[in-house]
């Protein structure tokens, strides 16, 4: 069980750092969403969420597969209906809705222990994590028809959300050890 | 958990998608609608000077994502000329305004000398393998004078702003008749081009006259039309043309606004001793298109295309 929160977290921590040489990413989604999905199905909780944790994070591992190789910008990017723009937003609401799950598993899963004050913190995660990592998505869907100031203000969104990830990922290690 | 509680916890993702989801389609079709199929070309009206090597320069608008770019350019009929892209570029929300830069050599100079000829449309590659197809460009036609050598009225000073007015100030060096001031491109477009002759003449023509422009910018000149030809100037005078593009109208604005143009006024005359003379008095309008010009460009080229 709590190898499960541990693989959850360490599986969100590589989803979020990329590291590539040139095209090739040494760090690939795919193994932090495989480990996501390995770590879920460890927990033990009647909650629906497992299902859809462990679903949505095998989905996303396989989505990652053409990430490895290609670029993560061009031309194809650029354009809202293009090929690596679909791709991600699929993994960014997907990803929206595995933290969100997780979080709504911690909670369950402390409710069924009966601690209250865990239940609460993770719900208040789930809550901040929707409302930044919601918003910043939201945000990107506006680029496309922004002046290039205001893109500008895209790394004030991209730094919020990456605080908040990291924010949920150190829960998840405090979660494993409780 | 009860099914309600699950909905009602849930809620929220759902919101979030939702509105991700919409704000995303409703994006997109708008960015897509900004988009051009196919580069335009905005429309060029210019009068050529009488020596080779002119380069002139030809605009366009490219999305800035994708889509077609222009490779290059044919000009069919007309012999020997060099195409190419210009790295100045305006960069709108959505498109770019790029350049091309067309070298006139002799033989084409040759062929735009015989009437009724000019450039019109260019035949367009695109980078896509495609093209082929001729796009209207304007007009690009020889002014019908040739540059006097030695000529008695020669340039004193100029001025050109970005609000597209401007003056020339010629100095007259030798006892003149002045017989006409002209350009066919500025006649087809006098509605919104503001020509005005000031001519000073000296009070005792052994005195030089000092330079009118750089006394003042008062406009106390008459219109080009309205000037009463031939008048015979004496050595000293000086001749301020000034110039203004009025394409507004109230809160109306022309079409041609949005037009390139190159325009030659040439001031001819004769000498004391009866040797014609003509000097050239270069007028240019370069449109500043605004985000919104960018739009309606765009949504008109799409409009055209459907």
């Amino acid at each position: 069980m709590m190898r499960g929160w541990k693989q959850i977290a360490w599986g969100l921590l590589l989803v979020l750092i990329d590291i590539r040489i040139i095209v090739i990413d040494l760090l690939p989604d795919m193994i932090g969403y495989l480990l996501i999905s390995i770590g879920a199905s460890k927990l033990i909780t009647t909650d629906k969420w497992r299902t859809a944790v462990i679903v949505t994070s095998l989905a996303l591992a396989a989505m990652a597969l053409p990430g490895m190789v290609m670029p993560a910008d061009g031309e194809a990017g650029r354009s809202p209906f293009g090929y690596v723009f679909i791709l991600g937003m699929v993994d960014g609401i997907g990803h929206l809705v595995i933290v969100y799950g997780i979080c709504c598993l911690a909670a369950s899963r402390a409710l069924e222990e009966d601690d209250k004050e865990w239940a609460g913190a993770a719900d208040s995660r789930r809550k901040a994590f929707l409302f930044i990592n919601g918003f910043a998505l939201l945000y990107h869907t506006f680029t496309f028809n922004m002046d290039n100031d205001w893109r500008l203000a895209s790394f004030v969104f991209i730094l919020a959300a990456i605080a908040m990830e990291l924010a949920i990922i150190i829960f998840m290690f405090r979660t494993a050890k409780r | 958990m009860k099914e309600d509680t699950v909905i009602r916890r849930n809620l929220p993702l759902f919101l979030v998608i939702a509105a991700i989801a919409a704000s995303w389609i409703g994006n997109g079709i708008h960015y897509n609608r900004e988009q051009l199929d196919k580069p335009v070309f905005f429309q060029h009206f210019i009068e050529l000077g009488d020596y080779p090597e002119q380069q002139v320069e030809l605009n366009l608008l490219e999305n800035i994502n994708g889509g077609k770019r222009v490779t290059s350019l044919e000009f069919p009929g007309f012999e020997l000329y060099r195409v190419n892209r210009s790295p100045n570029e305006q960069q709108y929300r959505y498109q770019m305004n790029n350049k091309f830069l067309l070298t006139i050599e002799k033989p084409t100079l040759d062929i735009l000398r015989q009437p009724d000829q000019a450039i019109k449309q260019a035949k367009v590659y695109y980078s896509d393998g495609t093209g082929g197809e001729g796009a209207d460009i304007g007009e690009i036609r020889f002014s019908g004078t040739t540059y006097t050598l030695n000529s008695p009225v020669e340039h004193s000073s100029s001025m050109g702003s970005s609000d597209n007015l401007g003056y020339s100030v010629l100095r007259v060096t030798e006892p003149v008749t002045l017989t006409s001031i002209g350009s066919e491109l500025a006649e087809s477009i006098s509605d919104w081009l503001k020509i005005d002759v000031d001519i000073t003449m000296p009070a005792d023509p052994r005195i030089p006259q000092t330079n009118p422009a750089a006394n003042s910018n008062d406009d106390k000149g008459i219109p080009w039309k309205e000037l009463q030809l031939p008048v015979e100037l004496p050595k000293g005078s000086t001749i301020k043309i000034s110039y203004q593009f009025q394409f507004n109208k109230g809160d109306l604005r022309a079409e041609q606004a949005l037009n390139y143009y190159r325009i030659l006024l040439w001031v001819e005359g004769v000498e004391k001793t009866g040797r014609p003379f003509n000097a050239a008095v270069h007028i240019q309008y370069d449109p500043y298109p605004s985000e919104r010009d960018v739009s309606a460009l765009t949504q008109r080229a799409r409009g055209l295309e459907r």
